[in-house]
């Protein structure tokens, strides 16, 4: 109806055309005058409500009582929603306000509607690191690393006290870039393995010791719950494939040729890139696909969350990736570590520790396969379905992880005690 | 001030690169290509360069549009307000925020609004020609006075708009609106421009296949089971096809053209009364042919979808190659003349088109529909709009035309529109042979009478004459396409509120138009002049003023090549004089005689004409106050009602006046005009019953013989009037005029005999009221340019036979000196009768001002022969 009101507007005024469109942008005619029209509306009601202040209507500013929140998250984006997702909801739970920050306007965090948090979408590109930078709380929760280092856009904010990392990945300093927790002011530990190495940088770079809080891992918290033991599809044993991204990445060390091989020893390949890959690495997993595609009994998993995966799978092979703890700690399934050499990880902490946690915790659970065996890979992978205990596993997990599977819970009883030591 | 500020600099800057460009090609058309490319890729980048506006408006839309419908569900009032508020803040959003997608449209339009004001204003490109192109300040006419570049111009865009990515169905159908809507403003725009926007449209279609080719990969599965993917072009192809042979699309189709059929069926059977079929609407054939043509080959598709078997499909093969070797056959006709037209080529022309419409009305009638839905009788909204929608302009005009309208013909009016919807609606379900929706078929039909009602007024706003009709199809054509998309049954009450709301509006007009009309207000008489006041006459002879209708003088004869021998010697041989160089300050019957009457150039109203030379005039009314009769021999369309109220001032009309004989011959003009194609009220009419125009010229007959004194006998002769009113000259025009003028030199002779034989001493003023029309468009040459208008194309017009038989030439020659114009007979005359030169200060201004048009507002003037302005 209106494109025929509009139509018969233009038809029934003078004959001459001012502008001509083409056809991409051909219906910006109509959608400026209803856009206007919507605006209008909009602003007209808020001036009434505001000025007449109608029941219902709520307006923080006008609050006395308001106060600022003390604590503030900050969140790159939707891929670290599994990270903070347990740590929003038991500050809901233990009605703890505060604030969250997002980068990426898909963030779940910010369809939550709830009195005690206040969320923000904080723009895109320079403007929302710009915005960053003027966050003011007492502590900012966030999983970057690299914040505040050189190069990095994101600079800590001045009107922030206590800027508090939180891990997203069951690693420990080697696995980070040079200089990644360097501003920081506090840790939340994932597990007491994580110590040593932060010292060690400390010491080095002559940085202020940051506070340690041995809290966990929050991301496992929500593993933990989508955890299903999903039905085989298939009769045949299922080998999940986990790569990282970039150098770390078995996909880009090792190429295509052990899934092959995988594959055709009569095994279900799963493979699952780490999502950074489908953003950073799209012509190497085009690549990759191509030259499996002629092959079966391979399937490529391109989910956000890896549950479904995982629980389908009978054993992980992955490369550097945090994944495997992730496998083995909450399926209790055997995992199997490609070596990744050092030197295709140029410019990472590893390069200034003594000694690499995962160097150590890849044997624990499970095989390591070096570069030179990747010929036996089959054989390392039937001896592991023999060898596999899972009660190892979970020992070592408990020696591991702080309050496995619910963090979030003592994360935020952290910050209600903060609060009542600061009041 | 908005030119001047934002515009002037980008028609500068673009003024300033076409002739760069020129300088290099030497070719205004090859530069004119060139000057798109540049401005194409200035865009483009522009465009890429601020692109993310828009997606990110668009993303985030996306996810709000969700979240604030869920909202709205589970809230109202201010809390719903708030709660979409902080929504808005949260993600650090404002609705003025929505204006960024209009961004690269901003970019744009300095560009576009530039090279419009630029190429359409260039005299430069005067006269210059490219490729098949004779005029690039002028529309193309590349296929049978049809526009093409418009129509190219269109396509692409649609083709562009199907293909690109990125846009939901809903931003495809706006695209596929305003490409049509542009059509329709652009359709009469100076090639320049088009080819410009052509090639603007080209890069873009460009651009579009290009990202599309770039980003899709499109697979199917070949017989290995394996997905292989699919060449760019097979798949845009495919597309293509689909969409023009889905049913949707088809049925549309059909239904456009049925009734574009049944639009051109009712004026082939106005026509049969006046000579050779279609030949007096010649520019309709070809449309009628083509619309009959696909309208038959959609019948037949849809017939075929029905039924499989395959000696059908052979069938339909073998329509459809005969008719199409029909039609390729008569275009080649038309070009190369190879057979006279109107000998064989109407009657090859009728019998293809009539062997579609059965064909099709056949197939139509035969295929297999729901029927009892569709003739049941159901409660249904649809009949309301059906009845409502074109009420409203049957409202307007009949609040028009009061003149023309009067008691209970009102009713008959209004009946008549009543049956014009039940005969299209009867006529669409026989045409729709597939689909059997009944609100579509009454929406359709309402669709279709309004605009056919409102066509007189969709005209007079686009300032076209009467043209083949393309702006009504196209109206008709976008009009059907967005009711056919929109979801009509949410729209439904306000749509019928609206139109309530509208046709409450036109009654009320109505009413007041009919209860306010002339008849009710006290009847005035035309005020004598000063200068005739105090006159009286010295003679008073009988005085014959005999019009022949559009007989111009000796040299709009000698322009046209036709011999002014005979009607010089006729006239010669009863010694009458013949003025030189004789026009008229009036550009048809009624405001040339309106304004000689009232020895003026005013003219006024169409029921102010008609009042005065019904008689309340300033000639008759003074020659009435020195004693003499009147009798006027005019038929109703000259005299109006007023003919009925003017019974004291007039002492015979012939024919007779009789209220209801007058509205009879007005109503009878009403379905002239239906049947010729609009509710047009100006239109060749119809002779009463009883009355023609041997009985008029039989009692003129009478009246010259009976004895009689100071009589003043008026006669408008209805030959050889102007040509045709099509817009176009037919191939033969002149020689049928030839054939009229022969006609109307045969009652010349007889009245001048008669009048020598029985009434030697009166005065004769013979004269032709206007031109004949033989040049140009033979109409108002609205789409000629000032400069294409020359002097003889307006004596073609203006120029009238003005030959006085004076019982006294001597006293005449005293005061007849300054005769140039119909306007000076009468101050001339009452010169000659009261012997005093007092008259001969109402000679009105020479100067004769016409051809106004919106982009001519001032006219052209023309005086004495030149064009002074």
């Amino acid at each position: 109806m209106k494109h025929f009101l509009i139509i018969s507007i233009i038809l029934f005024s003078p004959t001459a055309a001012f502008a001509y469109l083409d056809p991409g942008t051909g219906g910006v005619l109509v959608n400026i005058i209803v856009a206007s029209v919507a605006a209008a509306i909009y602003f007209i009601r808020e001036l009434i409500l505001r000025f007449f202040k109608k029941g219902g209507y709520v307006d923080n500013r006008e609050n006395v009582n308001y106060e600022e929140p003390k604590i503030a998250i900050l969140s790159e984006g939707l891929q670290y929603w599994g990270t903070f997702k347990p740590i929003v909801d038991a500050l809901i739970q233990n009605k703890l306000p505060f604030k969250y920050y997002s980068l990426d306007v898909n963030d779940p965090a910010l369809t939550i509607e709830n009195d005690l948090m206040h969320s923000q979408f904080l723009g895109y590109g320079p403007w929302s690191y710009t915005r960053v930078a003027h966050i003011k709380a007492d502590t900012l929760l966030t999983t970057t690393p690299n914040i505040g280092t050189k190069g990095s856009p994101i600079r800590k904010p001045a009107g922030v006290n206590n800027l508090m990392h939180v891990f997203h990945s069951i690693n420990d300093l080697s696995m980070y870039k040079t200089g990644s927790l360097d501003q920081y002011d506090s840790v939340i530990l994932v597990g007491d393995f994580q110590i040593k190495s932060i010292r060690e940088i400390e010491k080095l770079r002559n940085l202020k010791e940051k506070e340690l809080l041995p809290l966990g891992l929050p991301y496992l918290d929500e593993l933990v719950k989508e955890k299903r033991d999903e039905m085989r599809k298939q009769d045949m044993k299922t080998i999940l494939i986990g790569s990282s991204w970039g150098s770390k990445g078995c996909l880009q060390s090792y190429g295509t040729e052990f899934i092959k091989q995988i594959a055709l020893a009569g095994y279900y390949v799963i493979v699952r890139p780490h999502p950074q890959s489908y953003i950073s690495e799209k012509e190497l997993i085009k690549k990759c696909k191509n030259e499996l595609s002629q092959i079966q009994n391979i399937e490529w998993d391109e989910l956000i969350s890896p549950s479904t995966s995982m629980g389908r799978a009978d054993l992980l092979i992955s490369d550097t990736s945090s994944v495997r703890f992730d496998f083995a700690f909450l399926y209790e399934k055997p995992v199997i570590t490609l070596a990744i050499d050092a030197g295709e990880m140029p410019g990472y902490e590893r390069d200034y520790l003594s000694t690499i946690w995962t160097d150590k915790s890849s044997r624990e659970i499970g095989f390591v396969v070096e570069r030179a065996s990747i010929g036996q890979l089959s054989k390392y992978i039937e001896k592991a379905f023999i060898e596999f205990d899972p009660s190892k596993i979970c020992q070592i997990r408990n020696q591991t992880i702080h309050h496995f599977g619910d963090s979030g819970t003592f994360i935020a009883k952290h910050f209600a005690e903060q609060q009542k030591k600061n009041k | 001030m908005f030119y001047e500020i934002f515009i002037n600099p980008f028609v500068y800057i673009i003024e300033k690169l076409y002739i760069i460009l020129f300088s290099i090609t030497s070719d205004y058309g090859i530069s004119l290509l060139l000057l798109s490319l540049v401005t194409s890729i200035v865009i483009i980048f522009l465009n890429w360069c601020l692109s993310f506006y828009p997606k990110r408006e668009k993303q985030i839309q996306q996810i709000l549009v969700p979240q604030i419908a869920k909202i709205k569900n589970e809230s109202t009032g201010a809390e719903r307000h708030s709660r979409i508020k902080n929504l808005y803040n949260r993600y650090s959003y404002n609705p003025i925020y929505t204006f960024r997608s209009i961004i690269p449209f901003l970019i744009q339009l300095p560009f576009l609004f530039a090279s419009f004001y630029m190429l359409s204003q260039l005299k430069a490109l005067e006269g210059i020609s490219f490729l098949a192109i004779q005029d690039l300040s002028s529309p193309d006419r590349l296929i049978a006075n049809i526009n093409v570049l418009p129509v190219l111009m269109t396509i692409i865009n649609v083709i562009t708009a199907m293909i690109s990515l990125n846009l939901s169905r809903r931003d495809r159908t706006q695209a596929l609106l305003i490409s049509l809507l542009f059509l329709i403003l652009l359709y009469r725009a100076p090639s320049a421009l088009l080819i410009y926007w052509t090639m603007n449209n080209i890069l873009f279609f460009a651009q579009a296949v290009y990202a599309r080719k770039k980003s899709v990969n499109i697979h199917v599965e070949n017989k290995d089971h394996w997905k292989v993917e699919l060449p760019f072009s097979r798949v845009l192809w495919r597309k293509v096809w689909n969409i023009i042979m889905s049913q949707r699309i088809i049925d549309l189709a059909g239904l456009v053209f049925s009734f574009l059929v049944l639009y051109n069926l009712l004026q082939a059977i106005a026509d049969i009364n006046g000579g050779s079929l279609f030949q007096y609407r010649f520019s309709k054939t070809l449309s009628f042919l083509i619309a009959a043509f696909c309208w038959c080959i959609l019948s037949l598709i849809s017939f075929s979808r029905k039924y499989e078997k395959s000696f059908k499909n052979y069938l339909i093969l073998i329509i459809i190659a005969s008719n199409l070797s029909l039609i390729i056959a008569f275009i080649i006709n038309y070009y190369l003349k190879i057979i006279p037209f109107a000998i064989q080529g109407n009657q090859a022309i009728l019998f293809v088109t009539f062997l579609f419409i059965l064909t099709a009305l056949t197939v139509s009638v035969f295929t297999k529909r729901n029927e009892a839905e569709i003739f049941k009788f159901s409660k249904s909204k649809g009949y309301v709009i059906l009845f409502m929608l074109p009420l409203i302009p049957g409202l307007h005009l009949a609040a028009s035309n009061t003149d023309y309208l009067n008691g209970w013909y009102y009713f008959l009016y209004f009946t008549i529109i009543f049956l014009l919807i039940i005969i299209s609606y009867l006529w669409a379900i026989a045409a729709f042979p597939y689909k059997n929706n009944k609100q579509k078929l009454l929406l359709y039909t309402a669709l279709f009478d309004f605009l056919f009602l409102s066509l007189p007024i969709v005209r007079a706003m686009l300032s076209t004459t009467n043209r083949p009709d393309i702006d009504f199809w196209i109206i008709l054509a976008v009009s059907f396409i967005i009711l056919y998309n929109i979801k009509f049954k949410k729209l439904k009450n306000i749509f019928i509120l609206l139109l309530a709301i509208l046709l409450t509006i036109n009654i009320g007009n109505f009413l007041f138009c009919m209860f306010s009309s002339d008849g009710k207000k006290p009847y005035q008489y035309v005020e004598i002049p000063e200068q005739l006041k105090k006159l009286s006459f010295q003679k008073k002879p009988n005085i014959y003023l005999l019009i022949y209708d559009g007989v111009p003088n000796e040299k709009v004869f000698n322009q046209q090549g036709i011999s002014f021998e005979k009607l010089n010697t006729l006239l010669s041989k009863y010694k009458y004089k013949i003025y030189p160089d004789t026009y008229t300050l009036g550009f048809n019957s009624m405001t040339s005689m309106a304004s000689m009457l009232n020895i003026t150039n005013n003219q006024g109203s169409r029921g102010q004409m008609q009042d005065t030379y019904a008689g309340n005039s300033v000639a008759n009314l003074f020659l009435r106050k020195n004693g003499y009769k009147t009798f006027l021999l005019l038929n109703n369309y000259h005299t109006g009602v007023y003919a009925v109220q003017n019974k004291k001032i007039v002492d015979e009309y012939y024919p007779p006046k009789v209220l209801s004989a007058v509205q009879i011959d007005f109503f009878l003009t009403l379905l002239r005009g239906i049947l010729q194609g609009e509710l047009d009220f100006d239109t060749k009419g119809l002779i009463v019953e009883d009355y023609n125009e041997d009985n008029v010229q039989k009692r003129k007959n009478e009246i010259i013989k009976m004895p009689k004194e100071k009589a003043f006998i008026v006669n408008h002769y209805p030959l050889p009037s102007h040509s045709q009113n099509s817009g176009r000259l037919l191939p033969n025009e002149t020689e049928l005029w030839i054939m009229r003028f022969e006609q109307a030199l045969i009652q010349l002779e007889k009245d001048l005999e008669t009048i020598n034989l029985f009434d030697p001493e009166s005065l004769v003023i013979v004269i032709g009221d206007h031109g004949p029309y033989l040049t140009g468009d033979g109409l108002i040459l609205s789409s000629y340019k000032t400069k294409d208008i020359t002097a003889d194309m307006i004596w073609d017009r203006l120029g009238t036979l003005v030959a006085i038989k004076w019982p006294d030439e001597n006293r005449a020659k005293k005061y007849d000196k300054n005769l140039v114009l119909n306007q000076d007979i009468f101050s001339v005359v009452f010169s000659y009768l009261s012997d005093t030169a007092y008259p001969l200060e109402l000679m009105p201004d020479r100067t004769v001002t016409g051809f106004r048009k919106l982009s001519r507002p001032n006219g052209i003037k023309f005086r004495r022969g030149e064009i002074i302005n």
